[in-house]
């Protein structure tokens, strides 16, 4: 008997179930490094033990890691993406984008984070999606593009879509948090210049933009419209 | 240089974009790689960062005058040099063996690289504005220049400016070099002081 052709799961189903086994792998990520120092300073039949179960441990991470390296590269490849690069979808976009969006808000939160420094982070897909809407939800499709970028940008901050799990110190720095969402609004603002361009190139130099602007970026957080001219200043020099 | 595809805008335009910036650059490094035989490495972040700082200081200076903007263009390219030779984004990989190193572009493969984007850099948006073809000045080729180039600069990095006017034929202001001063301020400056002093002279 041919098995039956299930339907993808819905978002709002995917995006929890994605967040909770980058926790998992969070987790044992973190379990890993604090205890593999040991290994080598505990009595032998011991050590053989911490051995034996961290080999378990790392199979473990490594098949939750292979899960989220493939979804979180799927993304630049989607058919409904233009040319294939990730941009900022329109306030008046389909039911996916949200999806989508978080997608790319994570593989670009995640590398715009580790260029500046922050490894472990978790990124939360599901409050990505979440601050996509409550944007998409209240915005006139008319309004200038940076304005919006500046909108989003502000959702995502104000759900904290990058962080550490409470209790496992030290947190994301917020500064360091706010360079990698301006970095990442960037990138999805940035019109890009052909097929040969490399994405992951393009968002190191967003990064490094993001980065330069230090004080401004700082003074400019609470306040949309200075946010939003921030933006475009930026998005001209890349 | 083969970046220039990367979009239609003018270089004088287009330069002030960072990624127009990286590609160009890179095109320069492997371009004089192929005829050196020297390999490079590009620190991508330092890049940003200097071409970051180059763009500050450029806006922070832009004349708003038409008839100063060709004198600008000179100092905004001595600028980028001074950006480079600060955040020095290259490092030499390898030298090819038996490298003569009083060939300046061996002697400092990477300040060589600098001066040779800066020159193309001027020499394109004078050509595209200006409808002016430039060469470079003996100097350039002077192992000499080259071993003050670099002490200098290594002390005072705002003395690129001044050496990438020497390095092009131009008049170099060794003085005050980060100071941008067109043509024809430097003819009305002593004027100036001129009149001023017989203004003085003649109030006492």
């Amino acid at each position: 008997m041919r098995p039956t052709r299930r339907a993808p799961l819905p978002g709002e189903v995917t995006l929890p179930l994605k967040d909770a086994l980058r926790g998992v792998r969070f987790a044992l990520r973190t379990g890993r490094r604090q205890l593999d120092p040991l290994a080598g300073r505990v009595p032998i039949p011991l050590a053989g033990l911490a051995a034996d179960v961290m080999g378990q441990v790392d199979q473990v991470a490594a098949g939750v890691e292979a899960f989220g390296s493939t979804t979180a590269h799927r993304f630049l490849d989607a058919p409904g993406a233009a040319d294939g690069a990730p941009d900022l979808p329109q306030p008046d976009a389909g039911s996916g984008s949200a999806q989508r969006f978080a997608q790319t808000v994570y593989y670009g939160l995640s590398r715009a984070l580790s260029r500046l420094g922050t490894e472990d982070a978790l990124v939360s897909e599901t409050l990505a999606a979440e601050a996509f809407r409550s944007v998409r939800d209240r915005t006139e499709p008319a309004l200038v593009v940076e304005d919006y970028a500046a909108e989003i940008m502000r959702a995502l901050l104000d759900r904290v879509v990058a962080g550490r799990p409470p209790g496992l110190t030290p947190a994301v720095p917020e500064d360091q948090g706010a360079i990698a969402v301006f970095a990442v609004t960037l990138w999805l603002l940035v019109e890009r210049a052909g097929g040969a361009e490399d994405e992951d190139q393009l968002l190191d130099t967003c990064t490094d933009v993001a980065r330069a602007q230090g004080r401004a970026l700082t003074d400019a957080l609470p306040d949309t419209a200075a946010l939003s001219a921030l933006l475009a200043a930026c998005h001209r020099v890349i | 240089m083969g970046a220039h595809h990367l979009t239609p805008l003018p270089v004088r335009r287009s330069v002030r974009r960072l990624r127009w910036f990286k590609a160009s650059f890179r095109d320069q490094v492997d371009k004089l790689s192929a005829a050196t035989g020297v390999t490079f490495d590009i620190d991508d972040a330092k890049q940003g960062q200097s071409f970051l700082e180059w763009l500050r200081a450029f806006e922070a200076q832009k004349p708003d005058e038409t008839d100063a903007r060709r004198d600008y263009v000179g100092f905004a390219a001595g600028l980028m040099l001074q950006a480079l030779v600060r955040g020095r984004p290259l490092t030499v990989r390898s030298l090819p063996p038996g490298a003569d190193t009083s060939n300046p572009a061996y002697y400092w493969p990477e300040g060589y690289v600098f001066v040779a984007y800066c020159l193309n850099i001027r020499a394109a948006v004078l050509a595209q504005d200006f409808d002016e073809a430039r060469d470079t000045a003996p100097a350039m080729d002077e192992i000499r220049s080259w071993w003050s180039f670099r002490e200098n600069t290594d002390a005072d990095p705002s003395l690129a400016i001044a050496f990438l006017d020497l390095f092009s034929g131009e008049d170099p202001d060794w003085t005050t070099p980060g100071v941008f001063a067109p043509e024809r301020l430097k003819v009305d400056a002593p004027r100036f002081f001129r009149a001023a002093q017989i203004a003085d002279a003649k109030g006492r």
